[in-house]
């Protein structure tokens, strides 16, 4: 059966000829509960001559006058054959398949292979997984349903970035996102920033959302390293192997099928906090124009400040009287407003569909999708649309190469209102940030009742008289950040059977894309008050080339070779040009000429990785496997001395039961599989050689000269920096009991980093800041599982029950000696760090001074005492995550539940911390004229009996002066997914144009919980502040997670 | 046919890769494309980036000390361990150490070559100076294992008198290189314009000032006596900044912090009510030193705004001393004075929050900032850098007046009151005309022709009031009298007022912290920066800031 399969696998690209056909035979296919399969493969066995089913599981092919054998094959069914004789019409019911055997998944360089063969794991996640889901982002959308995959966003905002990491992080500067293979070519996936995460860079895109989840037909991710290494170093940090559907060998029809899918969804915010409604804007209990709400008590109207309960408007001032007339004089009711309530609103994502597949003559077949998606999110303005449009193309040319061809068309436009991290006022860096004061916004002010601008000259103010508060919806209207992206890329493959065991291919692959950025901030802010117009564009081209020779050949009846060498090359070059303009001369134009002071950077890049590799894979009696893999790559990132690395894999896959011919009850099938595999990983280029700091018009002196100057650069050029290693060993058990019933797919890995290059954070007394370095050592354990569980098996109703289940742990076991931590991210005082026997990314940040019992030691004055030295105050990495998905059908009716839980894992968390620690959140309602005492010893070791006002205890012991306050566990129990969907039996269709139609009903996020919050912050920790990157466990007030529900509408016709 | 296939799928092959792709065996690519090689390094370019780097490092020196001798408030924390963090001081060691010590080397390098001393004799100048001012900050510093790159990653400190050792070693070396024959003087001299002897005398100054800290009376002395060392105001070591707002700014700093939109720093309640009131007659350069934004604020109470203003609606603190301002803005029962006429800052270790004052603090004046000049104009000066002399000011790094003062100390530390006395007088002349002058021949500061300008007997019953106070005091009265003028002078100058505070420990009466009687330990030496003690192996923690520098051999508690 094997032989057959690997016939029927290569069909597409052998050579045979084409007999005669003159009469058609027809059917219907169904799965073993009597409903229709689409897309099976009915092939004429022996030839290339074959259809899908369509959407009614039809199908009609042209056979022979006599004889002839057809054979359906599906993933995941038993495939069958039915001698043809002299029927006409061969209707057929496929039944599960009971054994692995013959179960083909996609592997590295786009090789599928039998599941059985492995010695390593592989997901596969269907389009069933994929589609209809209110979500554009791939990889949001595979969120719990891959174990060992930890995914989250950057923040809730339509076209936002997404953090991917794949079992663990292994280096502590270089990349750790998963490389991205799009039908073979390696795809684009930075998250491309203008600015770091302080000035705003943290939520930008990332290029996978250039995917339209419609057109994807499958995904595999490749875990580890014996999986990946035939990628070389690109492949270290796993592979997400993405095959399109016009890609796909599966498309190509008698007839034209058209699909068509509708989707809108409704996108909120995730949650809101809840303010306390007794107290307003001030402090110590008085009324005042404070940033904090610890002001006068609502119900004593003649007290603290207040007269009848108002106060002075806060525009009756001096700078105001002018512009405002009216309210000289005027009093202001000093209430509770609502302003978070209504500061978010109801976005829409309208998703549309269309494709096109058709059969071009007998060996030529055409599909086209094309793709619309509008996102808007939960902020007004905030917009994601995208334009895909996809065409596929394969043929057979008469002297046997088949060629296969595939195009993709992007155009993106994304607009995000800017956003940058706060601690607990106005943004740190000097930037406009929606989220920095809208959330504390004081109880008593009114956020929409007051004015944003200036009539006169369209300048913010607020209710402060400095105005030192950038009006919320100021920003909103005044401050822009947006992407737009053009992107094609596509592949030409060509496939020549040299003979019955030799196959020789080349595919020539390309992907480039133009991101333009624009920042947009108009003058009168109190951010960048002269205004701001920062513009990049970014060109990024990656040429791929593959050029493989395989072979598949039996040696004798119980030992299989199947093996291939290959040579790859790989270019990447990135052109960015960047211009930054200050002091804008006419409000509200942005365009260069419109600001008075221009500044324009460039940047080049580029990058050559040639590889060969080779593979071989010895089967014995469908029983046994061994894999041998290497790989070699020549780099340019590095000095000639060290750019050739070489990395070895092997694994083996055993079936016991199957090499020993026996069978076991209970068990019904059972693999062992055992991996090692290698890769590097390459530094940025231009890491090794010195420069030169240049700076130019950096000063005019008194008489207007411009001052330039040169300087020795910061940065150490290391020549001797060399490649990082990781090896890894897979021991995996994939099994399957009680009638197959219940199945199991277990991996245990581990996973050694060394050498691993580190930007390396220097002590400036060594005359340079930085410098990248081979130094540190990480090691990565885990688990990871799935068990799938078919509760009910009955002619109507089905359960399916699956949990994955992930344990991570990585330590950093050494850095380089002389140095005992190092910066991963955030600041050198605040952030995820390095440090020998820690987890990686441990936090560490500023503290109370302590005694030796670890009790807070209070001053005179009753606060707490700052410690001279930031200390680890939390671990950001969880326990481990559970992902819990149920899937029940009954007839027609398909309900799906995803229930994701992460156990524990510390976030810093600055919008729970500030919205108590300024008397905003619900718990902050009590008595706050009873003054209370800060918990701790005074410094002579007596118990502190000091009173203090709750606003200051509140202020300085809450988290906006001590980090150690911040950090919250972040465990979460979440409804990821639910879903309902209606398909149409066929016979409802039988007098209508549609093959097919199905409703869906969905939703993401809905609910979640995380129980270690204070409770009126409705805080979803699935967020990082940090940006795409290894920052973790920071929360930076960047913006609440989103949920989204609502339907799509499918039909075929 | 196979043959043909094969061709063809090779041919393909070449057409579309391996042809169109010649750049793809190019693996000499480790030279960035987007700089500049270290070959191409100019010596006039290095000299200019050092300068300003240089200029960057006073000015973090100074803002992080003015608010420990209550130049301008102390609002980082409420007792000194809180008020800074060591994060404070990344700025200092970084510009130093990764910036101008690299470049100086390797500017040395090439100068050396072409026989370039005055840039080489300047360049170790400032190298002392900046090595010196290290080591009054944070004591035992990283030096002989210092600037190796990653060979040392995390160089172990030397012993501070050693480090003060090599300072002085430096500013010899560069007198002595500044009086060899050069080739050339700098393209661009901000100090001196290229004038060796300028150079040289700046250089004794700062041997002068390190005699000072060191008690050396011989060193001071010898000095004095060889008469090479800034006397006059044409000598002064001063960096000029000028007026161009954006790309680049050029600015002084504090223009750019208290003239845009920022509220900026808060200013001393102590220090203007020392300038203002402590004396029978004003200070003649209190109008030049500060700018009111708001004469009137706070003439009618009301309490909706105490925490815009809360001093009146505080209690005075039980243990602050007669002479220890409070709130000085507003008649009234708060107040200290009947007519503060809206000098608006903070008390010492006043941390709480931020009111909306931006527009009502007072604010920085024409000297040293390039602001403007205080004609009782009662208006806010946050008009985005349009005010004033548009920030022409200057950082005030070695004055003639400060020599006074130096001088002045040295006698009385030997027990000559009368010649003290004479140089005291001396240095307050001195200053008050330099802030005069430079003031009136700053452009659009107002002070030129002003109205409000001090006349000559302003000044003269000014000079007469002190000199008076200090012929009726005994000599720890006379020391606070010297360290108070002392501070009028240095004004912009936080760093040696400090260095002076832990040499003599006047004035002896400065304002206390305003929560506690106990304001936690004065700063004798500041904390690591977190730099340091974050990505240096060798040290194990921060300090504590009650360790002295070697020279600074008084007592523990003895300041506060």
């Amino acid at each position: 059966m094997k032989r057959v399969l690997l016939t029927l696998l290569m069909s597409v690209l052998v050579c045979v000829y084409i007999q005669a056909q003159n009469r058609t035979v027809s059917g219907k296919v169904t799965d073993e509960t009597g409903q229709p399969l689409p897309q099976v493969t009915v092939l004429l066995k022996g030839t290339t001559t074959g259809t899908p089913t369509d959407a009614d599981g039809n199908y009609r092919l042209s056979v022979p006058d006599a004889g002839g054998t057809l054979l359906f094959r599906f993933l995941g069914y038993v495939t069958q054959e039915v001698e043809i004789g002299s029927q006409s019409v061969v209707n057929i019911q496929l039944q599960p398949e009971v054994t692995d055997v013959g179960e083909v998944v996609v592997t590295a360089l786009g090789i599928t292979r039998e599941k059985a063969s492995l010695g390593y794991a592989v997901t596969s996640v269907g389009s069933q997984d994929l589609q209809s889901r209110p979500e554009a982002d791939v990889a949001r959308i595979l969120r719990g349903k891959v174990p060992g995959v930890d995914i989250s966003s950057t923040s809730g905002l339509a076209g936002t970035g997404t953090n991917i990491i794949i079992r663990g992080y292994s280096s502590i500067s270089g990349d750790n996102q998963p490389l991205f293979v799009i039908d073979g070519v390696p795809f684009n996936s930075d998250t491309n920033n203008d600015g770091n995460f302080v000035n705003g860079g943290a939520t930008a895109s990332s290029r996978f959302l250039d995917l339209d989840p419609n057109n994807i037909a499958d995904i595999s991710i490749l875990k580890g390293l014996s999986a990946t290494v035939l990628y070389g170093e690109a492949g270290r940090n796993g592979v997400v192997l993405v095959t399109t559907k016009v890609g796909s060998d599966a498309t190509g029809n008698n007839k034209m099928s058209i699909t068509v899918n509708q989707s809108y969804f409704v996108n909120e915010v995730g949650g809101i906090p809840e303010d306390q409604d007794q107290y307003g804007n001030g402090w110590q209990n008085f009324a005042s124009a404070a940033f904090s709400n610890w002001g006068a008590p609502f119900d004593q109207p003649n007290r603290n400040g207040l007269t009848n309960g108002t106060i002075s408007h806060p525009y009756s001032r001096a700078a105001l009287n002018d512009v405002f007339p009216e309210l000289i004089g005027a009093r202001y009711d000093y209430r509770a407003y609502d302003n978070l309530q209504n500061f978010f609103v109801k976005g829409a994502q309208l998703n549309t569909s269309v494709s096109i597949n058709s059969r071009v003559g007998d060996n030529s077949s055409v599909s086209v999708i094309y793709g619309f998606l509008e996102d808007k999110g939960y902020i007004p303005d905030n917009t994601f649309a995208k334009h895909n449009a996809s065409v596929g193309f394969r043929t057979k040319l008469d002297n046997g190469l088949s060629i296969n061809a595939t195009g993709n068309f992007i155009t993106s436009q994304n607009d995000r209102p800017a956003v940058a991290p706060i601690y607990s006022s106005n943004t740190i860096g000097n930037i406009s940030s929606l989220f920095s004061n809208v959330l504390y916004t004081p109880r008593s002010v009114d956020l929409f009742g007051l004015a944003y601008e200036r009539p006169d000259d369209n300048s913010s103010i607020f209710y402060r008289g400095g105005n030192d508060i950038q009006h919320p919806l100021w920003t909103l209207n005044n401050v822009r950040d947006s992407e737009q992206v053009t992107r094609f890329f596509g592949n030409v493959t060509m496939n020549y059977q040299i003979n019955d065991w030799l196959n020789a291919s080349y595919r020539f692959g390309v992907d480039t894309y133009t991101q333009q950025q624009d920042y947009t901030n108009n003058k009168g802010g109190r951010e960048q008050q002269d205004g701001l117009f920062r513009t990049s564009n970014r060109r990024n081209t990656i040429t791929d080339q593959v050029f493989t020779l395989s072979a598949n050949k039996d040696i004798n009846s119980d030992l299989n070779i199947n093996g291939l060498v290959g040579v790859n090359l790989r270019r990447e070059t990135r052109n960015t040009n960047f211009i930054s303009s200050t002091q804008q001369f006419i409000y509200g134009l942005f365009t260069h000429q419109n600001f008075i002071t221009n500044v324009a950077s460039s940047s080049i890049r580029e990058e050559n990785t040639n590889g060969v590799y080779a593979q071989a894979s010895l089967g014995y009696r469908s029983a046994a496997y061994l894999n041998f893999s290497v790989r070699n790559d020549w780099t340019s990132t590095l000095e000639q001395e060290n750019r050739s690395v070489f990395y070895p894999s092997v694994s083996m896959s055993i079936l016991p039961f199957d090499l020993a011919q026996t069978q076991v009850s209970g068990i019904d099938y059972l693999k062992i599989r055992l991996g090692y595999g290698t890769s590097a990983g390459y530094p940025d280029p231009y890491q090794t050689r010195n420069v030169l700091a240049t700076s130019v018009n950096r000063f005019i002196d008194g008489n207007g000269t411009t001052i330039n100057s040169n300087s020795v650069s910061s940065r150490f050029g290391n020549p001797d920096l060399t490649r990082e290693l990781h090896e890894e060993i897979e021991l995996g058990v994939e099994a399957r009991f009680l009638n197959n019933r219940v199945n199991l797919d277990l991996s245990l890995f581990s996973r050694r980093s060394s050498d691993l290059i580190i930007d390396l954070d220097l002590d400036p007394s060594t005359g340079f800041t930085n410098s990248t370095i081979n130094a540190a050592e990480i090691k990565n354990e885990g688990i990871e599982a799935q068990i799938s569980v078919n509760v009910i098996e009955k002619a109507d109703w089905r359960l399916n029950s699956t949990i994955n289940f992930t344990a991570l742990e990585g330590t950093v076991e050494a850095i380089a000696p002389g140095i005992d931590q190092v910066v991963i991210s955030g600041f050198s005082f605040l952030g995820n760090f390095a440090i020998p026997g820690q987890p990686y990314g441990i936090i560490q940040g500023s503290q109370t001074e302590k005694n030796e019992n670890g009790e807070n030691i209070v001053g005179a004055a009753g606060n707490f005492q700052a410690a001279t030295d930031i200390g680890i105050i939390g671990d950001p990495n969880p326990d481990y995550n559970l992902s819990w998905i149920n899937e029940l059908s009954y007839k027609f009716i398909n309900l799906r539940v995803q229930i994701d839980y992460v156990s524990g894992g510390d976030i810093w968390g600055s919008t729970a911390s500030t919205l108590t620690g300024r008397g905003i959140a619900g718990e902050t309602g009590f008595d706050r004229f009873v003054p209370v005492i800060a918990p701790g010893v005074q410094r002579d070791g007596s118990v502190n009996t000091v009173q203090i006002t709750p606003n200051r205890h509140y202020w300085e012991h809450t988290g906006v002066f001590y980090d150690e306050h911040r950090m919250f566990d972040a465990t979460t129990l979440r409804l990821r997914e639910i879903s309902l969907s209606l398909t149409a039996p066929s016979s409802w269709l039988a007098n209508t144009p549609f093959g097919s139609a199905s409703l869906t009903i969905s939703g993401q996020n809905l609910w979640y919980k995380a129980f270690n919050f204070p409770e009126s912050i409705n805080f979803d920790p699935e967020v990082l502040s940090l940006g795409v990157g290894n920052g973790r466990g920071f929360d930076f007030v960047t913006g609440p997670t989103a949920k989204k529900y609502g339907a799509t509408l499918s039909f075929t016709f | 046919m196979k043959l043909k296939n094969y061709i063809s799928i090779a041919s393909l092959a070449i057409l579309l890769g391996f042809a169109s792709c010649k750049d793809q065996f190019d693996l000499d690519l480790q030279n960035d494309p987007n700089a500049v090689t270290e070959e191409n390094a100019d010596v006039d370019l290095f000299f200019n980036a050092i300068q300003l780097n240089f200029s960057g490092f006073f000015n973090n020196a100074s803002n992080l000390t003015m608010s420990a001798v209550r130049m301008t408030a102390m609002t980082g924390g409420n007792i000194y361990e809180n008020a800074w963090s060591p994060n404070s001081f990344n700025g200092m060691w970084n510009t130093t150490y990764a910036t101008i010590f690299p470049d100086i080397n390797a500017m040395i390098a090439i100068a050396q070559e072409r026989e370039q001393f005055v840039h080489v004799g300047a360049a170790q100048v400032m190298q002392g100076y900046v090595l010196m001012t290290l080591v009054d900050f944070f004591g035992d510093i990283p030096w002989s294992d210092a600037l190796q790159g990653v060979s040392v990653p995390s160089p172990s400190s030397d012993d501070d008198a050693s480090i003060y050792d090599a300072a002085i070693a430096l500013l010899d070396a560069g007198i002595e290189n500044l009086g060899r024959t050069s080739r050339g003087t700098p393209g661009n001299d901000f100090f001196y314009g290229g004038d060796a002897d300028s150079w040289i005398k700046a250089a004794n100054t700062f041997k002068l000032k390190a005699y000072m800290n060191m008690g050396n009376t011989a060193g001071f002395d010898a000095i004095i006596s060889a008469g090479n060392f800034i006397s006059s105001a044409a000598d002064d070591f001063v960096f000029p900044y000028a007026t161009n707002r954006v790309n680049p700014n050029s600015r002084h700093p504090w223009y750019n912090e208290h003239y845009e939109v920022g509220n900026g720093r808060y200013h001393s309640i102590q220090n203007m009510y020392n300038m203002r009131f402590r004396y029978s007659v004003p200070d003649p350069r209190i109008r030049y030193y500060y700018y009111r934004q708001d004469l009137e604020y706070g003439d009618e109470p009301d309490l909706e705004n105490q925490f815009t203003l809360d001093c009146p609606a505080s209690s005075r603190p039980i243990h602050y001393e007669a002479n220890m301002a409070f709130c000085l803005p507003t008649p009234g029962p708060h107040s200290d004075t009947g007519s503060a006429q809206g000098y608006f800052g903070r008390a010492h270790g006043d941390a709480d929050g931020i009111p909306p004052d931006g527009e009502i603090r007072t604010n920085w004046g024409v000297y040293p900032a390039g602001g403007r000049f205080d004609e009782d104009q009662d208006e806010p000066v946050k008009n985005a850098g349009t005010d004033g002399g548009l920030g022409a000011g200057i950082a005030p790094i070695m004055m003639s007046s400060f020599v006074d003062f130096m001088r002045a100390e040295r006698a009385m530390v030997g027990g000559d009151a009368a010649g003290a006395r004479s140089h005291m007088e001396n240095g307050m002349r001195n200053s008050i005309s330099r802030v005069i002058s430079w003031s009136e021949g700053l452009s659009g500061s107002g002070a030129a022709g002003s109205a409000f300008a001090p006349t000559q007997a302003d000044i003269d019953a000014y000079v007469a009031d002190i000199l008076g106070l200090w012929d009726a005091g005994n000599d720890d009265d006379k020391m606070d009298v010297l360290q108070y003028q002392n501070h009028h002078a240095l004004w912009g100058n936080g760093y040696e007022a400090w260095n002076a505070y832990r040499r003599t420990g006047a004035p002896s009466d400065l304002q206390f912290t305003r929560d506690q009687a106990d304001p936690g330990t004065f700063p004798r030496l500041m904390l690591y920066p977190a730099d340091y003690v974050n990505l240096n192996a060798t040290i194990d923690g921060n300090r504590t800031i009650s360790q002295q520098v070697f020279w600074d051999t008084n007592p523990a508690g003895f300041i506060d």
